[in-house]
Protein backbone atom coordinates (compact mmCIF):
# COMPACT_ATOMS: atom_id res chain seq x y z
CA UNK A 1 0.00 0.00 0.00
CA UNK A 2 1.61 3.59 -1.36
CA UNK A 3 1.78 6.69 1.25
CA UNK A 4 -0.08 9.17 -0.33
CA UNK A 5 3.47 11.16 -0.34
CA UNK A 6 4.74 8.85 -2.76
CA UNK A 7 1.87 9.17 -5.65
CA UNK A 8 3.50 11.37 -7.20
CA UNK A 9 3.61 10.76 -11.20
CA UNK A 10 7.09 12.00 -11.76
CA UNK A 11 8.10 9.68 -8.89
CA UNK A 12 6.36 5.89 -10.22
CA UNK A 13 8.95 3.73 -10.75
CA UNK A 14 6.71 0.74 -11.64
CA UNK A 15 6.87 -0.86 -14.75
CA UNK A 16 3.30 -0.61 -16.85
CA UNK A 17 3.28 -4.70 -15.99
CA UNK A 18 3.25 -3.74 -11.87
CA UNK A 19 1.01 -0.49 -12.40
CA UNK A 20 -1.44 -2.39 -14.07
CA UNK A 21 -1.43 -4.70 -11.62
CA UNK A 22 -2.11 -2.37 -8.54
CA UNK A 23 -4.63 -0.82 -10.55
CA UNK A 24 -6.73 -3.68 -11.07
CA UNK A 25 -6.34 -5.02 -7.26
CA UNK A 26 -7.45 -1.39 -5.95
CA UNK A 27 -10.60 -1.92 -8.16
CA UNK A 28 -10.93 -5.25 -6.97
CA UNK A 29 -10.61 -3.98 -3.22
CA UNK A 30 -12.75 -1.53 -3.69
CA UNK A 31 -15.91 -3.54 -5.23
CA UNK A 32 -15.74 -5.61 -2.01
CA UNK A 33 -16.15 -2.60 0.19
CA UNK A 34 -14.76 -3.74 3.05
CA UNK A 35 -13.03 0.18 3.85
CA UNK A 36 -14.31 2.62 5.70
CA UNK A 37 -14.74 5.76 3.82
CA UNK A 38 -11.69 7.12 4.15
CA UNK A 39 -9.72 4.09 3.00
CA UNK A 40 -12.06 4.20 -0.02
CA UNK A 41 -11.53 7.59 -0.51
CA UNK A 42 -7.54 6.62 -0.56
CA UNK A 43 -7.52 3.81 -2.81
CA UNK A 44 -9.85 5.79 -5.27
CA UNK A 45 -7.31 8.41 -5.56
CA UNK A 46 -4.46 5.80 -5.72
CA UNK A 47 -6.38 4.36 -8.61
CA UNK A 48 -6.77 7.39 -10.82
CA UNK A 49 -3.23 8.27 -10.27
CA UNK A 50 -1.84 4.53 -11.35
CA UNK A 51 -4.29 4.46 -14.39
CA UNK A 52 -3.52 8.42 -15.16
CA UNK A 53 0.53 6.50 -15.04
CA UNK A 54 -0.34 3.71 -17.33
CA UNK A 55 -1.80 6.08 -20.17
CA UNK A 56 0.98 8.28 -19.91
CA UNK A 57 3.89 5.26 -20.15
CA UNK A 58 1.71 4.21 -23.27
CA UNK A 59 1.06 7.56 -24.81
CA UNK A 60 4.48 8.54 -24.23
CA UNK A 61 7.01 6.10 -24.75
CA UNK A 62 9.34 6.30 -27.62
CA UNK A 63 10.74 2.44 -29.24
CA UNK A 64 14.09 2.37 -28.11
CA UNK A 65 15.87 0.53 -30.74
CA UNK A 66 19.81 -1.00 -30.21
CA UNK A 67 21.40 -3.43 -31.87
CA UNK A 68 23.71 -6.18 -31.10
CA UNK A 69 27.47 -5.28 -31.48
CA UNK A 70 29.57 -8.44 -29.71
CA UNK A 71 28.28 -10.93 -27.15
CA UNK A 72 28.21 -8.97 -24.80
CA UNK A 73 27.56 -5.23 -25.63
CA UNK A 74 24.75 -3.55 -27.53
CA UNK A 75 24.76 -0.32 -29.10
CA UNK A 76 23.50 3.15 -27.61
CA UNK A 77 20.30 4.37 -29.17
CA UNK A 78 22.61 6.93 -30.94
CA UNK A 79 24.58 4.06 -33.05
CA UNK A 80 21.67 1.98 -33.73
CA UNK A 81 20.64 1.14 -37.37
CA UNK A 82 18.13 4.18 -38.18
CA UNK B 1 11.65 -62.91 -100.65
CA UNK B 2 9.95 -66.30 -101.11
CA UNK B 3 6.09 -66.92 -102.45
CA UNK B 4 5.11 -68.02 -99.01
CA UNK B 5 5.81 -65.18 -97.52
CA UNK B 6 4.40 -63.03 -99.53
CA UNK B 7 0.70 -64.36 -98.42
CA UNK B 8 1.65 -64.66 -94.63
CA UNK B 9 2.59 -60.63 -94.84
CA UNK B 10 0.58 -58.81 -92.73
CA UNK B 11 -0.98 -55.20 -93.61
CA UNK B 12 -1.10 -53.17 -90.23
CA UNK B 13 -3.58 -50.16 -90.46
CA UNK B 14 -1.90 -47.05 -89.11
CA UNK B 15 -4.31 -47.31 -86.36
CA UNK B 16 -3.71 -51.09 -85.49
CA UNK B 17 0.28 -49.63 -85.55
CA UNK B 18 -0.43 -46.65 -83.32
CA UNK B 19 -2.51 -48.99 -81.09
CA UNK B 20 0.05 -51.56 -80.76
CA UNK B 21 2.53 -48.88 -80.04
CA UNK B 22 0.70 -47.46 -77.09
CA UNK B 23 -0.16 -50.57 -75.92
CA UNK B 24 3.52 -51.66 -75.61
CA UNK B 25 3.68 -48.02 -73.93
CA UNK B 26 1.36 -48.42 -71.33
CA UNK B 27 2.02 -51.94 -70.26
CA UNK B 28 5.75 -50.82 -69.78
CA UNK B 29 5.34 -50.31 -65.64
CA UNK B 30 9.25 -48.80 -65.52
CA UNK B 31 7.63 -45.77 -67.49
CA UNK B 32 4.23 -44.99 -66.36
CA UNK B 33 5.13 -43.01 -62.48
CA UNK B 34 8.31 -41.85 -63.37
CA UNK B 35 10.60 -38.36 -62.55
CA UNK B 36 12.41 -36.80 -65.25
CA UNK B 37 14.53 -34.13 -65.50
CA UNK B 38 15.44 -31.72 -68.45
CA UNK B 39 15.06 -27.79 -69.83
CA UNK B 40 11.45 -26.78 -70.39
CA UNK B 41 10.92 -25.08 -73.73
CA UNK B 42 7.90 -24.51 -76.01
CA UNK B 43 5.57 -23.54 -73.62
CA UNK B 44 1.89 -23.06 -74.69
CA UNK B 45 -0.96 -22.70 -72.25
CA UNK B 46 -4.00 -22.27 -74.64
CA UNK B 47 -7.49 -20.98 -72.83
CA UNK B 48 -8.61 -25.31 -72.65
CA UNK B 49 -6.08 -24.69 -69.60
CA UNK B 50 -4.23 -27.32 -70.80
CA UNK B 51 -0.40 -26.68 -70.72
CA UNK B 52 1.82 -27.88 -73.54
CA UNK B 53 5.58 -28.04 -73.43
CA UNK B 54 9.20 -29.73 -74.58
CA UNK B 55 11.35 -31.36 -72.51
CA UNK B 56 14.86 -31.46 -72.98
CA UNK B 57 18.27 -32.18 -72.59
CA UNK B 58 21.27 -31.82 -74.47
CA UNK B 59 20.66 -34.72 -76.92
CA UNK B 60 16.73 -35.14 -76.53
CA UNK B 61 13.65 -33.78 -76.62
CA UNK B 62 9.57 -34.91 -74.82
CA UNK B 63 6.81 -34.05 -75.78
CA UNK B 64 4.93 -32.92 -72.87
CA UNK B 65 1.32 -32.39 -71.58
CA UNK B 66 -0.39 -31.43 -68.47
CA UNK B 67 -4.59 -31.22 -68.25
CA UNK B 68 -5.35 -28.33 -66.56
CA UNK B 69 -7.42 -29.85 -63.94
CA UNK B 70 -3.48 -30.48 -62.61
CA UNK B 71 -1.84 -27.11 -63.98
CA UNK B 72 -4.41 -25.44 -61.77
CA UNK B 73 -2.55 -26.67 -58.76
CA UNK B 74 0.45 -25.70 -59.41
CA UNK B 75 2.06 -22.12 -57.72
CA UNK B 76 3.21 -20.99 -60.40
CA UNK B 77 3.73 -21.57 -64.07
CA UNK B 78 7.66 -22.38 -64.70
CA UNK B 79 9.53 -20.20 -67.30
CA UNK B 80 11.22 -20.84 -70.35
CA UNK B 81 14.67 -22.07 -70.58
CA UNK B 82 14.18 -23.25 -66.55
CA UNK B 83 15.12 -26.47 -65.28
CA UNK B 84 12.66 -28.64 -63.84
CA UNK B 85 11.38 -32.31 -62.81
CA UNK B 86 8.64 -33.77 -64.27
CA UNK B 87 6.09 -36.39 -62.60
CA UNK B 88 3.98 -38.59 -64.73
CA UNK B 89 3.65 -41.37 -67.06
CA UNK B 90 4.17 -42.02 -71.21
CA UNK B 91 1.72 -42.91 -73.83
CA UNK B 92 0.76 -42.01 -77.24
CA UNK B 93 -1.30 -39.44 -78.61
CA UNK B 94 -2.88 -41.38 -81.50
CA UNK B 95 -4.03 -38.43 -83.77
CA UNK B 96 -0.70 -37.35 -83.91
CA UNK B 97 1.56 -40.28 -84.30
CA UNK B 98 2.90 -38.67 -81.51
CA UNK B 99 4.80 -40.56 -77.97
CA UNK B 100 4.17 -37.92 -75.35
CA UNK B 101 4.73 -37.62 -71.28
CA UNK B 102 1.59 -36.85 -69.62
CA UNK B 103 2.52 -34.74 -66.63
CA UNK B 104 0.90 -34.72 -63.12
CA UNK B 105 3.43 -31.82 -61.72
CA UNK B 106 6.28 -29.72 -62.09
CA UNK B 107 8.95 -29.25 -59.45
CA UNK B 108 11.56 -26.70 -59.76
CA UNK B 109 14.97 -28.71 -60.81
CA UNK B 110 16.02 -30.15 -57.08
CA UNK B 111 13.68 -29.22 -55.49
CA UNK B 112 12.81 -32.74 -55.05
CA UNK B 113 15.56 -33.61 -53.52
CA UNK B 114 15.44 -30.73 -51.08
CA UNK B 115 11.74 -31.98 -50.16
CA UNK B 116 12.94 -35.60 -49.38
CA UNK B 117 15.85 -34.33 -47.32
CA UNK B 118 13.28 -32.27 -45.47
CA UNK B 119 11.10 -34.65 -44.42
CA UNK B 120 13.94 -37.20 -43.20
CA UNK B 121 15.11 -34.40 -40.91
CA UNK B 122 11.87 -33.38 -39.87
CA UNK B 123 11.03 -37.06 -39.08
CA UNK B 124 14.46 -37.38 -37.03
CA UNK B 125 14.15 -34.20 -34.87
CA UNK B 126 10.64 -35.04 -34.17
CA UNK B 127 11.67 -38.19 -32.82
CA UNK B 128 14.12 -36.53 -30.69
CA UNK B 129 11.02 -34.25 -29.55
CA UNK B 130 12.39 -31.18 -30.56
CA UNK B 131 8.88 -30.37 -31.67
CA UNK B 132 6.61 -31.56 -28.85
CA UNK B 133 4.27 -29.05 -26.64
CA UNK B 134 5.64 -29.67 -23.42
CA UNK B 135 8.72 -28.05 -24.13
CA UNK B 136 7.60 -24.83 -26.20
CA UNK B 137 8.12 -21.71 -23.79
CA UNK B 138 5.51 -19.10 -23.11
CA UNK B 139 5.65 -15.89 -24.31
CA UNK B 140 5.85 -13.03 -21.69
CA UNK B 141 2.95 -11.15 -21.42
CA UNK B 142 4.55 -7.35 -21.19
CA UNK B 143 7.82 -7.74 -22.91
CA UNK B 144 10.89 -5.19 -21.57
CA UNK B 145 12.82 -6.19 -24.21
CA UNK B 146 12.37 -8.38 -27.83
CA UNK B 147 15.35 -9.45 -29.64
CA UNK B 148 15.01 -9.95 -33.57
CA UNK B 149 16.79 -12.09 -35.75
CA UNK B 150 16.98 -11.32 -39.25
CA UNK B 151 18.63 -9.18 -42.56
CA UNK B 152 19.42 -5.50 -41.22
CA UNK B 153 18.37 -4.60 -44.87
CA UNK B 154 15.54 -6.67 -45.69
CA UNK B 155 11.77 -5.61 -45.49
CA UNK B 156 10.89 -7.54 -42.69
CA UNK B 157 12.93 -5.71 -40.23
CA UNK B 158 10.96 -3.10 -41.45
CA UNK B 159 7.14 -4.47 -40.77
CA UNK B 160 8.28 -5.48 -37.77
CA UNK B 161 9.81 -2.50 -35.97
CA UNK B 162 6.56 -0.56 -37.35
CA UNK B 163 4.49 -3.16 -36.03
CA UNK B 164 5.92 -2.83 -32.30
CA UNK B 165 5.96 0.68 -32.86
CA UNK B 166 2.55 0.93 -33.39
CA UNK B 167 1.41 -1.48 -30.54
CA UNK B 168 3.94 -1.49 -28.07
CA UNK B 169 6.61 1.32 -27.97
CA UNK B 170 7.12 0.65 -24.26
CA UNK B 171 9.64 -1.87 -24.95
CA UNK B 172 12.95 -1.75 -26.39
CA UNK B 173 14.10 -3.79 -29.27
CA UNK B 174 17.34 -5.30 -29.49
CA UNK B 175 18.53 -6.21 -33.07
CA UNK B 176 21.01 -9.06 -33.67
CA UNK B 177 21.54 -9.00 -37.71
CA UNK B 178 22.15 -12.70 -39.84
CA UNK B 179 22.02 -13.43 -43.07
CA UNK B 180 18.63 -15.54 -44.60
CA UNK B 181 19.33 -16.88 -47.36
CA UNK B 182 22.79 -18.64 -48.68
CA UNK B 183 25.27 -21.32 -47.48
CA UNK B 184 26.85 -19.21 -44.71
CA UNK B 185 23.05 -18.38 -43.32
CA UNK B 186 22.50 -21.01 -41.00
CA UNK B 187 25.79 -20.40 -39.20
CA UNK B 188 25.06 -16.65 -38.95
CA UNK B 189 21.43 -17.34 -37.52
CA UNK B 190 22.84 -19.80 -35.20
CA UNK B 191 25.75 -16.90 -34.05
CA UNK B 192 22.40 -14.89 -33.77
CA UNK B 193 20.34 -16.84 -31.37
CA UNK B 194 23.57 -17.54 -29.35
CA UNK B 195 24.33 -13.56 -28.60
CA UNK B 196 20.86 -12.61 -27.54
CA UNK B 197 21.14 -15.90 -25.17
CA UNK B 198 24.21 -14.62 -23.77
CA UNK B 199 23.16 -11.28 -23.70
CA UNK B 200 20.56 -12.04 -21.46
CA UNK B 201 18.62 -8.99 -21.65
CA UNK B 202 15.38 -10.03 -24.05
CA UNK B 203 12.22 -11.37 -22.48
CA UNK B 204 11.65 -13.10 -26.23
CA UNK B 205 13.25 -13.41 -29.92
CA UNK B 206 11.93 -13.18 -32.83
CA UNK B 207 13.35 -14.73 -35.98
CA UNK B 208 12.41 -13.30 -38.87
CA UNK B 209 12.74 -13.51 -42.97
CA UNK B 210 10.59 -12.52 -45.53
CA UNK B 211 8.76 -14.57 -48.62
CA UNK B 212 10.89 -16.69 -50.85
CA UNK B 213 11.18 -19.97 -53.20
CA UNK B 214 12.17 -22.72 -51.23
CA UNK B 215 15.91 -22.60 -51.76
CA UNK B 216 15.72 -19.18 -50.10
CA UNK B 217 13.91 -20.28 -46.94
CA UNK B 218 16.76 -23.36 -47.17
CA UNK B 219 18.62 -21.76 -43.98
CA UNK B 220 15.25 -21.82 -41.78
CA UNK B 221 15.59 -25.66 -42.60
CA UNK B 222 19.19 -26.84 -40.95
CA UNK B 223 19.57 -28.62 -38.39
CA UNK B 224 21.94 -26.10 -36.59
CA UNK B 225 19.13 -23.98 -36.84
CA UNK B 226 16.70 -26.02 -35.48
CA UNK B 227 18.61 -27.01 -32.58
CA UNK B 228 19.74 -23.70 -31.65
CA UNK B 229 16.15 -22.51 -31.13
CA UNK B 230 15.08 -25.77 -29.25
CA UNK B 231 18.05 -25.12 -27.07
CA UNK B 232 17.54 -21.47 -26.48
CA UNK B 233 16.84 -20.33 -23.18
CA UNK B 234 14.95 -16.98 -24.18
CA UNK B 235 11.51 -18.02 -25.93
CA UNK B 236 11.64 -17.93 -30.12
CA UNK B 237 8.63 -16.41 -32.40
CA UNK B 238 9.13 -17.86 -35.75
CA UNK B 239 7.70 -15.36 -38.41
CA UNK B 240 9.50 -16.73 -42.18
CA UNK B 241 8.11 -16.13 -45.23
CA UNK B 242 4.30 -16.51 -46.13
CA UNK B 243 1.76 -18.24 -44.82
CA UNK B 244 1.90 -21.40 -46.30
CA UNK B 245 5.56 -22.15 -45.83
CA UNK B 246 6.45 -24.37 -43.22
CA UNK B 247 9.99 -24.80 -42.10
CA UNK B 248 11.60 -26.67 -39.66
CA UNK B 249 12.05 -23.58 -37.76
CA UNK B 250 8.36 -23.54 -37.81
CA UNK B 251 8.02 -26.39 -36.14
CA UNK B 252 10.95 -26.13 -33.07
CA UNK B 253 9.87 -22.67 -32.52
CA UNK B 254 7.76 -21.62 -29.34
CA UNK B 255 5.67 -19.54 -31.62
CA UNK B 256 5.23 -19.78 -35.20
CA UNK B 257 3.89 -16.79 -37.02
CA UNK B 258 2.38 -16.43 -40.56
CA UNK B 259 4.91 -13.47 -41.37
CA UNK B 260 7.22 -11.23 -39.33
CA UNK B 261 4.44 -8.34 -39.31
CA UNK B 262 2.11 -11.07 -36.99
CA UNK B 263 5.35 -12.34 -34.88
CA UNK B 264 5.94 -9.08 -34.33
CA UNK B 265 1.86 -8.43 -33.17
CA UNK B 266 2.35 -11.91 -31.09
CA UNK B 267 5.43 -10.41 -29.58
CA UNK B 268 3.72 -7.42 -27.91
CA UNK B 269 0.05 -6.43 -26.59
CA UNK B 270 -2.04 -3.95 -28.45
CA UNK B 271 -1.36 -0.64 -27.50
CA UNK B 272 -5.08 0.70 -28.64
CA UNK B 273 -6.71 -2.15 -26.84
CA UNK B 274 -4.70 -1.07 -23.43
CA UNK B 275 -5.92 2.74 -23.75
CA UNK B 276 -9.39 1.01 -23.91
CA UNK B 277 -8.80 -1.19 -21.33
CA UNK B 278 -7.43 1.92 -18.54
CA UNK B 279 -10.26 3.94 -19.72
CA UNK B 280 -12.95 1.59 -18.53
CA UNK B 281 -10.95 1.07 -15.78
CA UNK B 282 -10.90 4.77 -14.58
CA UNK B 283 -15.08 4.49 -15.07
CA UNK B 284 -15.07 0.94 -12.61
CA UNK B 285 -13.16 3.26 -10.33
CA UNK B 286 -15.41 6.50 -10.48
CA UNK B 287 -18.54 3.91 -10.35
CA UNK B 288 -17.04 2.38 -7.40
CA UNK B 289 -16.41 5.27 -5.31
CA UNK B 290 -19.92 6.91 -6.06
CA UNK B 291 -21.58 3.65 -4.92
CA UNK B 292 -19.31 3.27 -1.60
CA UNK B 293 -20.08 7.35 -1.05
CA UNK B 294 -23.62 6.86 -1.50
CA UNK B 295 -23.91 3.58 0.47
CA UNK B 296 -22.29 6.22 3.35
CA UNK B 297 -24.69 9.17 2.48
CA UNK B 298 -27.78 6.99 3.22
CA UNK B 299 -26.20 5.16 6.00
CA UNK B 300 -25.42 8.54 7.68
CA UNK B 301 -28.49 9.94 7.44
CA UNK B 302 -30.24 6.62 8.83
CA UNK B 303 -28.29 7.13 11.49
CA UNK B 304 -29.15 11.06 11.87
CA UNK B 305 -32.80 10.72 12.35
CA UNK B 306 -31.96 8.12 15.35
CA UNK B 307 -30.40 11.03 16.33
CA UNK B 308 -33.09 13.50 15.78
CA UNK B 309 -35.77 11.79 17.38
CA UNK B 310 -34.21 11.26 20.44
CA UNK B 311 -34.02 14.84 20.58
CA UNK B 312 -34.14 15.64 24.82
CA UNK B 313 -36.25 18.25 23.69
CA UNK B 314 -38.89 16.37 22.22
CA UNK B 315 -38.99 13.79 25.11
CA UNK B 316 -39.52 17.13 27.77
CA UNK B 317 -42.60 18.47 25.21
CA UNK B 318 -44.11 15.34 24.84
CA UNK B 319 -43.89 14.60 28.53
CA UNK B 320 -45.00 18.05 29.29
CA UNK B 321 -48.18 17.45 26.99
CA UNK B 322 -48.67 13.80 29.19
CA UNK B 323 -48.04 15.91 32.65
CA UNK B 324 -51.21 18.33 31.42
CA UNK B 325 -53.58 15.58 30.08
CA UNK B 326 -52.79 14.44 33.41
CA UNK B 327 -53.72 17.13 35.55
CA UNK B 328 -56.92 18.04 33.60
CA UNK B 329 -57.78 14.47 34.51
CA UNK B 330 -56.68 15.04 38.29
CA UNK B 331 -59.08 18.30 38.18
CA UNK B 332 -61.43 16.56 36.89
CA UNK B 333 -61.43 13.72 38.92
CA UNK B 334 -61.36 15.71 42.09
CA UNK B 335 -63.94 17.85 40.91
CA UNK B 336 -65.89 14.60 40.39
CA UNK B 337 -64.79 13.41 44.13
CA UNK B 338 -65.53 16.73 45.36
CA UNK B 339 -69.44 16.70 44.20
CA UNK B 340 -69.98 13.35 44.97
CA UNK B 341 -68.90 14.26 48.47
CA UNK B 342 -70.68 17.39 48.84
CA UNK B 343 -73.68 15.87 47.70
CA UNK B 344 -73.05 13.47 50.15
CA UNK B 345 -73.12 15.78 53.05
CA UNK B 346 -75.51 17.81 52.30
CA UNK B 347 -77.86 14.34 52.52
CA UNK B 348 -76.16 13.85 55.44
CA UNK B 349 -76.89 17.11 56.65
CA UNK B 350 -80.36 16.92 56.30
CA UNK B 351 -80.65 13.76 58.09
CA UNK B 352 -79.11 15.70 60.71
CA UNK B 353 -80.83 18.74 60.68
CA UNK B 354 -84.10 16.67 60.85
CA UNK B 355 -82.79 14.57 63.88
CA UNK B 356 -81.99 17.37 65.72
CA UNK B 357 -83.21 18.33 68.99
CA UNK B 358 -84.14 21.77 67.67
CA UNK B 359 -86.69 20.60 65.20
CA UNK B 360 -88.66 17.79 68.26
CA UNK B 361 -88.31 21.12 70.51
CA UNK B 362 -89.73 22.64 67.96
CA UNK B 363 -92.89 20.36 67.48
CA UNK B 364 -93.42 20.82 71.67
CA UNK B 365 -91.14 18.41 73.03
CA UNK B 366 -88.89 19.37 75.62
CA UNK B 367 -85.59 17.75 77.13
CA UNK B 368 -85.06 17.17 80.63
CA UNK B 369 -81.75 17.42 82.19
CA UNK B 370 -80.77 16.64 85.50
CA UNK B 371 -78.95 18.29 88.14
CA UNK B 372 -75.48 16.70 87.12
CA UNK B 373 -76.17 17.92 83.57
CA UNK B 374 -77.57 14.59 82.32
CA UNK B 375 -80.79 13.80 80.26
CA UNK B 376 -83.69 12.02 82.18
CA UNK B 377 -84.50 9.60 79.48
CA UNK B 378 -86.15 7.81 82.01
CA UNK B 379 -88.46 8.27 85.48
CA UNK B 380 -86.22 5.78 87.11
CA UNK B 381 -83.70 8.43 86.60
CA UNK B 382 -85.17 11.04 88.71
CA UNK B 383 -86.11 10.78 92.27
CA UNK B 384 -88.09 12.66 94.64
CA UNK B 385 -87.52 16.80 95.20
CA UNK B 386 -84.15 16.26 92.15
CA UNK B 387 -83.72 19.45 90.99
CA UNK B 388 -84.25 18.94 86.87
CA UNK B 389 -83.92 21.56 84.35
CA UNK B 390 -86.61 21.64 81.35
CA UNK B 391 -85.27 22.69 78.13
CA UNK B 392 -88.00 24.44 75.49
CA UNK B 393 -87.58 25.87 72.21
CA UNK B 394 -87.57 28.57 73.53
CA UNK B 395 -85.94 29.07 77.15
CA UNK B 396 -84.98 27.03 80.22
CA UNK B 397 -86.84 26.60 83.56
CA UNK B 398 -85.93 24.77 86.58
CA UNK B 399 -87.76 22.79 88.65
CA UNK B 400 -88.22 20.83 91.58
CA UNK B 401 -90.01 16.98 91.58
CA UNK B 402 -92.91 16.45 93.75
CA UNK B 403 -94.51 13.40 93.10
CA UNK B 404 -93.27 10.26 91.04
CA UNK B 405 -95.67 8.04 89.30
CA UNK B 406 -93.40 5.27 86.80
CA UNK B 407 -95.67 3.78 84.47
CA UNK B 408 -97.22 0.16 85.12
CA UNK B 409 -94.95 -2.15 82.61
CA UNK B 410 -98.30 -3.91 81.44
CA UNK B 411 -99.92 -0.76 80.36
CA UNK B 412 -96.14 0.15 78.33
CA UNK B 413 -97.58 -1.45 74.14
Amino acid sequence: MMKNSELDLSNIDLTYEEALEILEETINSLETNEHSLDEALNKFEQGQILATYCLKLLTEAELKIRSIMEEHKISSPEEDYF
Amino acid sequence: MNAQNLFQEKYWSVTELTRHIKKILENDNTIQDIWVSGEISNIAHPNSGHLYFTLKDRNCSLRCVMWRSDVIRLPRLPNDGEAIDIHGKVSVYEAGGQYQFYVNTIQSAGEGELYKEFLILKQKLENEGLFSEEIKQPIPKWPHSIGIITSPTGAALRDIINTITRRYPLTEVIISPSLVQGVEAPQSIVDAINKLNHLAKTDVIIVARGGGSIEDLWAFNSEIVARAIANSKIPIICGIGHETDFTIADFVCDLRAPTPTAAAELATPNREEQIEYLLDLKNNLKNEIKKIVSIEKQSFYMNYQRLLSQNPLMMIQSNSQKIDILMQNMEKQINHNFLIKKTYLNGVNQKLISLSPEKILQRGYTIVTREDGQIARSINQVTNHDHLNIIFIDGEAKVQVDEIHPKQRSNIV
